[in-house]
């Protein structure tokens, strides 16, 4: 069993009470249409689960989609439980719902006495075990029974329907498990996710919206009011783009341009686009630096900075000291702003930890609270004194010298980054419509990314 | 490598790994976890028997971003002084500093003057490392009562991969920390390239990240619990696994990258 359940919560009959409201309510809940021949409400009388379920998980995905968080596969087996539920059914046959029939077939005699009888079913010794496939969402939890294997005994109180009903049941039990269960879980859980506060739900108004739909289970796309929330602007825009798609014109296929829409990327553009794009590999791969002849440089390594996923300072150049601090740190910060394109606001964390001389010897406290990673480096640094102007690096850690106490978790500095001149005008005249990245296609950007004059590799 | 770190020192300290555990798990304890996880431990650490490699690779003056944020942080808090002084206790040492400084600085000198004293290192960290950290936690599903049921969780961490352009300046008493960028190390790249459909740069959501900072990293997953010898534990989720190691990224990322830096502060501010 891989989950464990709390036993104290099936020691008392507090779980069992709580279950049996919750079924009381979902059986009763004004959504369902009421069949004709029940005269009340189901009243659930007894719920027990004397043993504890068993949940184990037999495989687990997680899927990094906005929506869904994760899959998984389970094996549920329940033993020993009981449920009694009691109804008032009609039992007078000749009823007739006089609205609904039309004139004509409107009998002489009409008896429309009503005649009920309250029932009460009890089901004992259930034993379920099936496999399930969980999926966990925002607004819920959905569920699928798979391979279900259910037993019961079943007991009713009119004895002359029990093998009717028993039968019925039995036929009908694969419904409850491919459309009640999963339906009456999935709005449980909606509850729970939209009632458990902000952690989980993402737009408060939307939140509140869910909650009144839960009850009417159905769920509107799009309405009216969507339409008047997208900008008129960005419907032109878009109008724009579709009609100059439309056109047959060829502007797009010249070899020069990289998109005949501006801020749009053609396909087959995207090799010359990649290799414009700020990043260490396609600077240091466009200068012509002296390699070392000796050095193993294969070809693939020579076209690799074209095709390279991950932005990399070539090891070449950090031994040989071609490197620019400066352009690295321009490089970086444009690629920080890139990816936060989206979000004018995005700074960069920069956390402020305040450290305080204590007189303590320990140095192995402030090691755990550093960050594990690199408490060495950390640790090498904060022993060269401050103030001295060139620092002995052999020296000694002055054993007395520790630290941290509070972290303050605010972002101290609401900062600008201070990139260079042309970068800096950039932030303030574009106030774009980024694609993947066009913003570096600047003509005042007089760096040369890549190989520009180069064919694209396909070639 | 130009530290010579003795790492068998530590190495051969039995009780570092101990002591580090306990810290980091009282650590822990005290911090606030959300509702659906408990119990978050560390069962196991071991430094490992390989330390980082540090280069030096320059000293230099701090880069001008530095003092401009030190310049920025003391307007902001000259200002916010002016505006609301009574909101001020709970800050109190920054208060302190801003009025030693921030006067000076604004109506004396407003840039915070480059001192002789002032250094900055740029470091090649490479960590290749056999570090190994244990995690244990449960997770808590409160419905319909509270821990109606948990799920332990362990994970361990171990082949730790790090090859860095690391900074780290000192002025006015501060000491600034931040990953500069990746260096390339066959070791460590995997040859994915563009043309892999899944590849980062072809996912218009996900463009290019500027730095992993850990570039490999193997987390083994454990789900779940035998009881009382029944059951399956459920091991080594790669979705799961990948999940964890994308979200430690982006945290690293987010904290240690440049422009985003760490900033450890030893001004004194009461003293």
């Amino acid at each position: 069993m891989s989950f464990r359940f709390n036993e104290a919560v099936f020691g008392d009959n507090s779980f069992n009470e709580r279950v049996r409201e919750k079924l009381s309510t979902a059986l009763n809940s004004p959504s369902k249409k009421k069949l004709d021949i029940l005269k009340s409400g189901i009243k659930v009388q007894k719920v027990d689960f004397p043993t504890i379920p068993q949940l184990e998980i037999l495989d687990l995905d997680i899927i990094t989609q906005p929506k869904s968080l994760a899959k998984g596969i389970c094996k549920i087996s329940c033993k020993d439980a009981m449920l009694r539920i009691q109804t008032v059914i009609e039992s007078n046959l000749l009823l007739i719902s006089e609205q609904d029939t039309p004139s004509f077939t409107m009998p002489q005699l009409i008896n429309n006495g009503s005649f009920t009888i309250p029932i009460t079913m009890t089901f004992s010794s259930i034993e379920l075990e099936a496999i399930t496939n969980i999926f966990v969402k925002n607004p819920g939890i959905g569920i699928s029974f798979n391979d279900v294997d259910l037993d019961f005994k079943f007991d009713c109180s009119v004895k002359i329907l029990q093998s009717t009903i028993e039968r019925r049941l039995k036929e009908s039990m694969h419904v409850v498990f491919k459309d009640v269960l999963p339906s009456l879980i999935f709005n449980t859980s909606q509850n729970w996710f939209t009632n458990r506060g902000e952690s989980t739900s993402t737009i408060p108004g939307k939140r509140e919206h869910h909650h009144q739909q839960t009850t009417m289970s159905r769920n509107v796309i799009l309405d009216g009011s969507d339409f008047q929330e997208l900008s008129p602007i960005n419907m032109l825009r878009l109008s724009s783009i579709v009609s100059s798609r439309s056109t047959l014109s060829l502007h797009s296929t010249v070899m020069n341009s990289l998109s005949a829409i501006p801020g749009c990327l053609e396909r087959q553009n995207l090799y010359r686009f990649i290799s414009r794009m700020p990043s260490l590999n396609n600077y240091y791969s466009s200068q012509s630096f002296p390699q070392p002849k000796s050095s193993t440089v294969s070809s693939k390594q020579l076209v690799k900075p074209f095709y390279c996923s991950h932005n990399l300072l070539p090891k070449t150049v950090l031994d040989s000291s071609q490197y620019d601090l400066a352009t690295i740190t321009k490089i970086q910060s444009r690629l920080f702003d890139r990816s936060n394109s989206n979000d004018d606001n995005a700074k960069p964390r920069r956390r402020k930890i305040k450290c305080k001389k204590t007189r303590t010897p320990s140095n192995l406290q402030s090691q755990g609270e550093q960050a594990v990673d690199d408490s060495t480096a950390i640790e090498t640094v904060t022993s060269t004194p401050v103030q001295t102007p060139i620092p002995e690096l052999e020296e000694q850690s002055p054993p007395y010298l520790k630290t941290t106490v509070s972290i303050r978790d605010k972002y101290v500095i609401p900062e600008k980054i201070s990139l260079n001149l042309d970068s800096k005008k950039d932030t303030s005249k574009k106030k774009p419509f980024y694609f993947i990245g066009l913003n570096s296609q600047e003509p005042s950007n007089n760096w040369k990314w890549g190989m520009e004059d180069s064919p694209p590799p396909y070639h | 490598m130009s530290f010579d770190i003795n790492w068998s020192t530590l190495e051969s300290d039995n009780r570092l790994n101990d002591l580090i555990r306990k810290h980091l798990n009282s650590y822990l304890q005290n911090t606030q976890l959300p509702s659906y996880v408990s119990n978050l431990r560390v069962l196991d650490f071991d430094l490992g028997k390989v330390g980082p490699a540090i280069t030096l690779k320059e000293i230099t003056d701090p880069l001008d971003e530095f003092y401009d944020s030190i310049r920025e942080e003391a307007d902001q808090e000259t200002e916010e002084n002016n505006d609301n002084k009574e909101d001020s206790e709970h800050v109190c040492p920054d208060r302190t500093i801003a009025n030693h400084e921030g006067p000076k600085d604004d109506f004396e000198a407003p840039v915070v003057m480059p001192s002789p004293n002032d250094i900055q290192f740029l470091l090649e960290v490479e960590y290749k490392g056999d570090l190994l950290v244990t995690i244990g936690a449960d997770l808590v599903l409160n419905y319909p009562v509270e821990k109606f049921m948990t799920l332990p969780v362990k994970l361990s961490i171990s082949d730790i991969g790090l090859h860095s352009l690391c900074i780290v300046a000192c002025l006015s008493k501060q000491l600034f920390l931040s990953f500069l960028c990746d260096v390339s190390d066959p070791a460590l790249d995997d040859n994915q390239t563009v043309l892999d459909p899944k590849g980062p740069i072809l996912a218009a959501t996900k463009p290019l990240e500027r730095i992993s900072i850990v570039r490999s990293m193997k987390i083994e997953t454990e789900i779940g619990e035998q009881y009382q010898g029944q059951g399956s534990v459920l091991r080594s989720v790669g979705e799961l696994e990948q999940f964890l190691f994308t979200i430690f990224k982006d945290f690293l990322r987010k904290e240690l990258a440049w422009p985003s830096w760490i900033n450890l502060d030893f001004n004194d501010g009461d003293e």
